[in-house]
Parts: C-alpha cells; structure tokens; sequence
C-alpha cells in the first residue's frame, strides 16, 4: 500500500516536473520574443536614426562657386566634376551655384548671389555685357576674386581666364573640313549662337574661315564656300526647333560644323529623322555618349572636344594661386582633342565625359 | 515550490491570472514605449522644414515691415521692423556659418550671408528714410528687396531639397513603423497563445486532482475498494479531500480485513470442536478395544478349544473356535481396508455366534455377486449393521426373524443391502441417524460399540462422499434396509 502512494506521488511528482518544464518555456518564449522584437526594434531604430542625424560633412577652407551658362550641360557638369576634384585636394569647397535653386536664375544674378553671399573665389564663364562687367566690378570691390572660364570679359576685371584659344579652335575645324574626300564640299555652314555678346565664336568662325582658304588655295581646289547661321537658344528648347527649321529652309550644306554640344545633338537627331545622313556631314562639339555613338556609326563625322577634366582643374589652379600669391597667369590654355571613327573607341570604352584615357 | 503546494484553490488561480495579465500587460507597454517612440521619431523628420518655413515668415515680416515704414513711417510700423529683425537675426544665428562639403549646408551658409546682407541694407534703408534721403532709400530699397527675392528662392530650394531629403527619411521611418506593427502584432499574437498554453498548464495542476479524486470516488463507487490512493501534493482544499478519502477507504479496507479475519477464527473453532468429538469417539473405540487383551482372549479360547477338542466335544471346539475368529478380525482389521469377501466372512462368523446364542433364530440369507467380493471398503461396516437388525429389528418379534444381505450392481455403483423383517424404524429416528445427532449415549448397553454413526462417519470419508448410505423403513412392522453405495470409479469391474 505504501509503495502504491509512493508510486503515485512520483507519477504526480513526473507530471509536475512537466509542468514546470512547460512554464518555464512558455515564459522563456515570453521572453525570448520581447527580447527579439525589441532587438529587432532597436536595429531598425538606429538605421532610421542613422537617416536623422547630420552627417558629419566635411570641413573646408575656402568656398568657391561656378557659374556656368548652363549647369545642366553634361559639358559643364563634367567640368564642374573635375574642378570640384581639385578642389578637393585644396581644401575648396567648390558649387555649381544655382544648379539647386528652384529659380532659374541668368548668370548675372547668380554673380550677384555669389558677392552677397561673400564667396571665397567665383569661377564664371563670362560675357562681354555691361551688366556681367557691372558685377565683375562689384566682386572687385568686395574683395572677390573672378576667374573667368571658356567665355572671357576683355575688360580685365577678372583675375584669369581659362580656355581653348578660340583661333586655334575654328582653324581646328577648319582641318576637319578638309579631311572630307569623298565628296566635294561647297558649302559650310557653321550654326552660331544668336547671342551677340558671345565674341568668341566670331574668332572660332574666322579660324574656320582660314584655315579653309588656306588649305583650297594649297590644294588648288574649287572655292568652298563658308557661312554662318544664328541658331536660338536663348529660350528654353529654341535651339532644337531652331535647327530643324534651318534644315528645312535653307539650301543644304555639305558641311554642318556645331560649336557646342546641345547643337550638335540636336543636328544630329535632325539629321537622322529627315534621313540625310551621308548627305550632310556633321563636323561636332564636345563628346557626350549621343555624340560619341553617333561618331562611331559615322553620322557625325568628327567632333571636338575641349579636356574638361583640364578646364576644372586649371580653374581651381587660378583660383587658389591667386589667393595664396595676390597674383596669377592672365591666361590658362585648355587642349582639344578630335575624335575620329578611328579613335571614338577609346572614348567610348573610358569615361562618359570624356577625359582622356 | 513547497509553498507554492500550501496555496488555496482561490490563491493559486489568482496567481495564474495575475502572471498572464501581467505579461500581457508589459509587452503591451513595451510596445506602447516603441510606438511612442517612433511616434515622435517621425515628428521630428520635418523639423528643419518647419524652422525653414519660420525662417521665411519672419524675413517675410522683416520685408513687409520696412514696406510699411517707408510707406507709412509710423513708430509702429517701426516697432514691427525692429522686432522683426531682431528675431530674424536670431534666426539666421542658428543657421550654418562653416563651409561644409554639402550643398544644403552651403545654402544655408549662403541665406546666412545674404541674410546679414539683406539686413544691413535694410537698416541703412530705414536710416535714409529717417534722414529724408528719397533717393537712397529707393536705391537701397530696391537692392534690398532684390536680396529679398534671392533669400526667398534659396529658403524656398533649401525647403524644398530638404522635403526631398527629409520624405526619404519619412519613408524608411514609416516602413519601420510597418516593421514594427507587424512585431508587434506577431508578438501579441505568440504572447497570447503561450499565455494560453501557461493558463491551460496551470489550470490543469489545479484541476487534475480533483479529476483524480473524482475518478476514484467513481471507482470506490462502483464497488471496487482495492484503488490505488491518491497522490496528496497540494495542501489546499482538494489535497484535504484527497486525504480524508484516503482516509476513508484505509478505514474501509481495514474493517473488512477484520470483519473477515473473525469470521475465520469461527470456522476454526468449529473444525475444532468436531476433531474432539471425533478424538473422543476414538478414545471411546480405543477404550473398547483396550478392554480386552487380545493375546489373553485368544489364548483363553484357544486354551477352551483345545479343552473341547480332548473332551471329544466337537461343536464346543467349533464354537470357541468361530468366536476367536471373530475377535481375531475385530482386532487385527481395525483401521485396515478390506475386500467385501472378508466383510461378508465376518458376518457370517457373527451370525454363527449368535445361532449357537440364541440357537439358531436367526434366519440369515446372502445373495451376493460374486464378481464384486473383491471391492474395497472400510472395515467393520457390515457387522455392525446386521448387528443393528439384530438387536433392534427382530429381537422382540413374534414373527420369525429374517435379514437378508444381498450385493449387487446397479449402473456405476454398487449397492450393499442389509434388509431385515423387524419392527422397522420411525422416519424421525431416521432422519436424526443421518444427520448424526444419534449420540453415542444412545447407544445401547450390548453393542460391541461400533454404532451406525460411526459406520456412516468413516464411509462418507472413505469414499469422499456425502451420499453413501440410506435407510428405508416403510413403517411400524414392516422391517428395516440399510444400503449403502460404493461407486465405482472409472476402469474397475469393466467386466461387471
């Protein structure tokens, strides 16, 4: 009998001990889940804390702004890249001012917001208009030194101006002209920027005008003849039905020579949709992927582009060697480079923008 | 643990709702913290659009402001500008002075300066206006409003990019959220189910002696005592139960146990009071036997036969003899198993005795099979029963006397018949023979001390039988049978 009742309370002791077990896992699973969804909780805490806090920028120096004609460009973004680079490696801090405001403002404003806002430095590409002039003379006044870029004003406000020599550049496309064999060319038309304040394509257009007479009076050849054409682009998306419109009305050239990249893709696309390729040749501006495929499917026959990775670094060169001397070469020559259905590979295979391989 | 055992019904359930509560109501605020938490994570996401926007009101008082004073030149307008700029000057204050290698930073350096700018302008604006200078005032007016202008577009851009930034933040902020509703809903939902498992376990603890205790009760209920005990853990109100049922049935079993126990102490005693009479019975035959010295009876008659032999008297010799035989048997078969034949001699020895007593009245006839003399009996059983006729069925007679012994068989038994033509015997006699109630007094004076009663006693043992004799009296007169049945066992007398 006594062995019966020990028998039962080891069973209910057995039962028991089961129980136990079974509380003490379920309020371990209790906890186990508390401590994993709080866990859980907390990673997901930090990271979104994480996008909260300020992110510890960099310090820098000094605080330069470019001021291109269009920030947009893949031409100016390039070089705002490569002057941003070198900047870097000063310790300038340097912005495509305006490129984030919700205005569109012209380059005189932003001239204006740059003094105002006491920059260190302004990189501008720069006209010859009085009003550009007026707040060049403002800048000096505040202490702000101007280093102009492809554009110059010739009345020396600025500290230095870096660019391609634009003599060199319209004799350059001159060449280029003269390497067309297939065909006799007479006629060249060269689409200009209806800005009349822009005097540099003047001298782009007379390097062309040269270096032609020159090789057809070398080569004894029939006379070709070279004209020049306003394309809008003033407004916004003139340029395009500017182009289209010329296309149209005009006598086709045998030639068309663009001087600036939007120009050239736009002549390009044109070019394509009215089925005139082989027709026109289209001698380029600068060496965007649209331009560069179009160059190796031999639709533009050659284009020139100016080193922007150069142009930013020459920029920021300027900039700084005046700050640190009170003085600084008037004049930094930026190099070009033609490229070819021959060479657009070596484009095509390195950067988009087209810094030298 | 132990104390945990000592609980009440009541307390111990308390405890079980109180624990899940419990936990229920701490992942609950748990959770509450987190969502709370979150909650003003997500407040503070536009903060810097809403310093922004105060930013642009307040430089938009400053402008409205100075408009009104040139306009108006009251002290109040006056008052409003100077309070204006003053808390837009602290406004600017906390903006970002440092060059920073980000955009947004450099906007805000930038509405910083141009800020500055605006205001000192605007100051000098009001000093010309003071001074009546008309034609400064338009000049700086129209400068100022123009930074006006250029502060507004960089507030509105930096606004703007920082919605940008700040609605991406919003975004993985409320696809933590998401996370975290759907923690939170996994989290109750397990929490529930195992507060549920502990509520149905604990309950059970509870519960489950009861169920014993219950399922016993039934057990006991039905009739069967011999249950296993229940388990006593607990000290609360069914572990009370549980003991006094314990209790109950211990009490139970142990009555019982005694009730039986008295029960065979009787029997006992009974079985014992039969050996004695049995004992005293053979002390009686013992006693009998004793009184005659066997050797002395034989040599005596031995010594009266040899006597009549020499005096030439041959029936005394016979007589002396018969009756030395007789004795002879008597002493020597007692105890002993014998053939029927050897039965059957000793009747006729007994009944030659009783010829020459009673010279020759005595009319005893046999009619026996003789394939059945050779069965075993008991001895002295066949004796004693003509001894019975003898002595009470034809000794005071006035018809001639009679007894007849015949042996026959009949189906699986053999039947002894000892028949006599006397007086008969009453049924009440009869009856009480059989019962054995016939005491050994009753017995009368000259018989040689072996009655019915011991014949039938030593049959029903040697045979292991109850129904071994009968007697058959058909009434006053009408004489006497006393048979007695030998079965026969399996694969004897086949030939019979």
């Amino acid at each position: 009998m006594r062995k019966k009742e020990n028998d039962g309370l080891q069973n209910y002791n057995g039962g028991n001990r089961a129980l136990i077990i079974g509380c003490i896992c379920s309020v371990a699973f209790i906890l186990l889940i508390a401590v994993g969804s709080m866990f859980f909780f907390r990673e997901n805490m930090m990271r979104s804390a994480e996008l909260l806090e300020d992110v510890d920028y960099e310090s820098y120096d000094a605080y330069y702004v470019l001021i291109p004609s269009d920030h947009d460009s893949a031409f100016w973004q390039s070089v705002y890249q490569s002057a941003k680079e070198a900047g870097r490696e000063t310790g300038a801090y340097v912005e495509m001012l305006g490129s984030n405001l919700s205005v569109d403002y012209s380059r005189e404003e932003l001239l204006q917001i740059a003094i105002m806002s006491g920059v260190d430095g302004i990189i501008l590409e720069a006209d010859e208009s009085p009003a550009m002039t007026a707040y060049l003379l403002e800048a000096q006044e505040k202490g702000i030194p101007v280093v102009t870029v492809l554009g110059d004003n010739s009345q020396g406000i600025r500290k230095s101006y870096v660019g391609v020599s634009n003599y060199n550049l319209g004799r350059e496309y001159g060449r280029q002209v003269m390497t067309i064999k297939e065909k006799e060319v007479k006629d060249v038309l060269v689409l200009m920027s209806a800005d009349t304040a822009d005097t540099s394509q003047n001298i782009i257009f007379s390097g062309i005008q040269e270096a032609v007479a020159e090789e057809t009076e070398k080569e004894n050849l029939g006379e070709i003849q070279v004209r020049a054409v306003a394309v809008e682009n003033q407004g916004a998306f003139d340029a395009e039905e500017s182009i289209r419109k010329i296309l149209m009305e005009t006598p086709l050239p045998d030639v068309i020579i663009c001087l600036d990249e939007l120009s050239t893709s736009c002549t390009y696309q044109a070019v394509v949709d009215y089925n005139m390729v082989g027709q026109i040749d289209i001698i380029g501006n600068y060496d965007s992927e649209t331009i560069l495929r179009a160059v190796e499917r031999n639709v533009v026959r050659s284009t020139i582009s100016i080193d922007t990775e150069e142009m930013g670094k020459y920029c920021v060169e300027a900039m700084d060697e005046y700050r640190t001397n009170g003085y600084v070469s008037e004049y930094f020559s930026v190099g070009t480079n033609v490229i070819t259905i021959q060479n657009v590979r070596d484009y095509l295979g390195g950067d988009e923008n087209g810094q030298t391989p | 643990m132990d104390r945990l055992r000592k609980l009440t019904i009541r307390a111990k359930m308390l405890c079980v709702f109180i624990l899940t509560t419990l936990i229920i109501l701490i992942v609950n605020f748990f959770m509450y913290v987190n969502v709370n938490h979150m909650i003003n994570r997500l407040d503070e996401v536009y903060l810097s659009n809403i310093s922004l926007n105060k930013l642009a009101d307040t430089l938009s008082g400053v402008q409205t402001s100075m408009t009104d004073y040139l306009n108006t030149r009251t002290s109040d307008a006056m008052e409003d500008y100077y309070r204006n700029e003053q808390d837009y000057s602290k406004l600017i204050g906390e903006l970002n002075g440092r060059i920073y290698g980000n955009d947004l930073k450099l906007m805000e350096k930038n509405i910083r300066s141009m800020s500055e700018e605006y205001l000192s302008l605007t100051n000098q604006t009001i000093d010309a206006k003071r001074g009546g200078n008309v034609e400064k005032v338009k000049a700086r007016y129209e400068k100022a409003t123009k930074i006006y202008d250029y502060i507004n577009t960089y507030i509105n851009s930096l606004n703007n990019e920082q919605f940008h930034a700040n609605a991406g933040r919003y975004q993985a902020l409320s696809v933590t959220m998401q996370y975290l509703e759907t923690i939170n809903i996994v989290t109750l939902l397990l929490v529930g189910a195992s507060n549920i498992i502990l509520i149905v376990l604990l309950t059970r603890t509870i519960t489950s002696p009861l169920k014993e205790l219950a399922e016993t009760a039934d057990e006991v209920a039905k009739g069967n005592l011999d249950v296993e005990l229940l388990p006593v853990v607990t000290q609360d109100e069914v572990g009370s139960v549980s003991k006094a049922f314990n209790q109950m049935i211990v009490s139970i079993r142990e009555y019982i146990e005694r009730v039986k126990q008295s029960m065979e102490n009787e029997r006992a005693m009974k079985e014992k009071e039969l050996m004695m009479e049995t004992h005293l019975k053979d002390a009686q035959i013992k006693y009998l036997q004793a009184q005659i010295n066997p050797h002395f009876l034989f040599n005596t008659l031995n010594a009266g036969a040899q006597l009549a032999m020499m005096e030439g008297a041959d029936r005394t010799y016979h007589y002396v003899q018969k009756v030395a035989d007789f004795f002879r048997y008597n002493v020597k078969k007692n105890n002993d198993t014998v053939t029927l034949a050897e039965e059957i001699a000793l009747v006729d020895t007994y009944i030659y005795i009783l010829n020459v007593r009673f010279s020759g009245d005595i009319h005893f006839r046999k009619r026996v099979d003789e394939r059945l003399l050779g069965v075993q009996v008991p001895s002295m059983i066949l004796q004693p029963l003509v001894e019975n006729c003898v002595n009470y069925g034809i000794r005071n007679i006035d018809w001639e006397g009679e007894i007849l012994l015949s042996v026959y068989r009949m189906n699986d038994t053999i039947c002894i018949s000892v028949k006599d033509n006397g007086i008969g015997i009453a049924q009440e006699t009869i009856d009480k023979i059989m019962s054995s109630q016939l005491k050994a007094a009753d017995l009368s004076k000259d018989s040689n001390g072996i009655g019915l009663d011991n014949v039938i006693g030593r049959l029903r043992l040697f045979l292991n039988e109850e129904d071994v004799i009968s007697i058959i009296s058909e009434g006053e007169n009408k004489g006497t049978e006393v048979l007695i049945y030998i079965p026969v066992r399996e694969g004897e007398y086949e030939d019979v």
